[in-house]
């Protein structure tokens, strides 16, 4: 029992990591960016490239990756939604849509269709055990780490850097921190490799801890977008919860309720949530994503 | 009168098609384009008309699919009658869904339709006694002739050709006329802004309702008419990635124009056999034209195209347009 629990844990820690992604880029700049399900897998294969080619330190490549991931999330930014910022959300989801399948597909088209594993040197591959009750590779313990790690980091940042309060203003109304000087650019920019960094890491160590291949990135990101909203848009709180809750959940079903219709269970309650509370579960109360709870 | 001579043509070049295609590839790559240009004219009719976003058209086109070829494979119904069914089942799931998702805005209204898409591809999937599940739908028959011509009997490819060329036909027709009635009219009010319409006693719930309504019916059919084409039916001819594809299909033509959905499923066949062994590449390419279309040109591709053609065209014969129009 507590390993289904711990097991849940852990796949819920990734998928607060993509939740919060997601949440940050929509909640600042309104742009529904499914494209990160590209980045999750794009970030994966980076990692392995950087361990198996290069020859680096697994914490390196983890780092690599990230960066890389952050970098590139900028250039998508320039090229499939900057010119998109006055347009509807839809026009941004079907450029987000676009993005998705492009990385998904350039990756299988460069780096073959193979499930493979990011190997990881000798310290990190023990298994903490506990006989009979739990069994957690290393691996999967540093999701935590970097989990509890990143989110108050990016509370940090966003509360306390200019650039934060920059984003900030730019959630809350664009046109007037436009009108007030804010470089909007530069804190898309910002925003989107913020974002990008966060799902690359993400895919990262999934692939280190799991296993990854080119398609996994869709159904991670829409997972994400289930908790997302389980959680209310732009809450972080709430995608963090929410990211544990889903995570704890599916590992449960998976256990004791082998169901067909296991996806069947999971989007109903999507649908019944965003039509009977479509501000998500923890609604206005919670915290924003740009740590102000209504005043300061 | 040039769109008059395009009509034309385009009418003398869909009866003389069978002459070259016969019972050949060629026949059969047309009547799947004509299949999903119903399609993505009624998924225009949603989200170049009415402001809807659907990425659940795919789900529509397989419940048809499977109504019409179980109704026939089972329980021996005739075509004819299936074929009106398929409409109907796909109507009704379109009324009991559309209905509180039309609570929902923007991105969410699109993850509701997504959901759906993913609940129903699972039902396909799962439901081994109904469906038949990733072993497919076996057997779905011919039509049988029509009562009163017991010549025509629909086992050739071309006669089944024609069929399909007159429900699409009427389709489009019907699309037309509706949209450029009142009730388009109100559609596009209604897609412009939703308050103002209401504020002009347009009710954006029922409006919204018909069209969702009546654009799954037509999927529904088009699905009927593909199952008993096939003689076989399976879930991943009504995944997820089909209504990605039909997505494409009205973005690429130009959504919110007539001839523009039916263009886009052109273009994305004749991709789809230039890159037949190479999918990968094509889903990369369909990804890149989705951002491409989108940020550079929001009408899709045929409007700018026909603009093209008419400034490339002899000045003399556009200016006997001109002056005749």
């Amino acid at each position: 029992v507590i390993q289904v629990f711990v097991n849940g844990l852990v796949n819920g820690a990734v998928l607060a990591l993509m939740a919060i992604s997601l949440t940050l880029i929509f909640s600042i700049l309104r742009v529904p960016h499914f494209g990160l399900g590209g980045i999750f897998v794009w970030g994966a294969f980076v990692a392995y490239f950087a361990v198996t080619a290069w020859k680096l330190h697994f914490l390196v490549a983890m780092l690599v990756a990230a960066v890389s991931m952050a970098a590139f999330g900028v250039l998508i930014e320039k090229a499939a939604f900057r010119r998109l910022r006055a347009a509807t959300e839809d026009a941004m989801f079907v450029s987000a849509i676009g993005v998705l399948i492009a990385l998904e597909n350039g990756a299988l088209l460069m780096w073959g269709g193979e499930t493979q594993s990011v190997p990881v040197p000798e310290a990190l591959s023990t298994v903490l055990s506990i006989r009979g009750v739990v069994y957690l590779p290393l691996t999967r313990v540093l999701i935590f780490v970097i989990a509890a790690l990143a989110f108050p980091g990016l509370y940090v940042y966003v509360r306390t850097t200019r650039m934060g309060k920059a984003m900030r203003a730019v959630a809350q109304d664009p046109v007037a921190a436009r009108l007030l000087g804010v470089p909007i650019d530069r804190v898309a920019s910002h925003t989107f490799a913020l974002g990008s960094g966060m799902a690359g890491l993400a895919g990262a160590i999934v692939g280190a801890a799991f296993t990854f291949n080119f398609e996994m990135g869709s159904p991670a990101i829409l997972k994400a977008f289930v908790v997302v909203v389980l959680g209310g848009l732009g809450s972080v709180a709430g995608a963090i919860v929410g990211g544990f809750i889903l995570g704890v959940v599916d590992s449960v079903t998976l256990t004791y309720v082998t169901s067909q219709f296991k996806q069947l269970v999971a989007f109903s309650v999507l649908i019944l949530v965003l039509v009977i509370r479509p501000s998500g579960l923890f609604g206005q109360r919670a915290l924003r994503a740009d740590g102000q709870g209504g005043h300061r | 009168v040039t769109t008059r001579v395009v009509v034309a043509l385009l009418a003398l070049l869909a009866l003389a098609m069978p002459l070259v295609g016969g019972e050949g590839y060629l026949t059969h790559l047309v009547i799947t384009m004509l299949i999903f240009s119903i399609l993505a004219s009624s998924l225009n009719l949603l989200m170049g008309y009415t402001g809807l976003v659907s990425i659940a058209h795919g789900a529509f086109f397989g419940i048809g699919a499977y109504t019409s070829g179980i109704l026939a494979l089972r329980h021996g119904v005739p075509f004819w009658l299936a074929l009106l069914a398929a409409p109907v089942a796909a109507g009704i799931v379109a009324l009991a869904i559309g209905l509180p998702s039309f609570r929902t805005r923007g991105i969410y209204y699109i993850i509701v339709t997504v959901a759906f898409q993913l609940i129903a591809s699972e039902v396909f999937d799962n439901w081994y006694r109904m469906t038949g599940g990733g072993l497919g739908l076996r057997g779905v028959p011919r039509p049988a002739p029509l009562p009163f011509l017991p010549g025509l009997t629909f086992q050739s490819k071309l006669l089944y050709y024609y069929l399909v060329l007159v429900v699409a036909v009427l389709v489009q027709v019907a699309l037309v006329r509706i949209i450029r009635s009142p009730i388009g009219v109100s559609l596009m009010a209604i897609r412009d802004n939703e308050t103002k319409a209401l504020m002009m006693g347009v009710n954006p719930l029922w409006y919204k309702s018909f069209a969702f309504v009546l654009a799954s019916g037509m999927a529904g059919l088009a699905g009927s008419l593909w199952a008993h084409y096939l003689e076989y039916a399976h879930p991943d001819f009504f995944s997820f990635f089909v209504s990605v594809d039909l997505f494409l299909a009205v973005i690429l033509g130009g959504a919110g124009t007539i001839w523009g959905p039916p263009f886009g499923v052109l273009v994305l066949e004749i991709l789809r056999e230039v890159l037949h062994e190479f999918v990968a590449l094509r889903l990369l390419l369909f990804g890149l034209l989705l951002i491409g279309i989108i940020v550079f040109l929001p009408d899709g591709l045929l409007r700018p195209l026909a603009r093209l053609a008419r400034r490339l065209a002899p000045p003399t014969a556009a200016g006997r347009a001109r002056s005749h129009s």
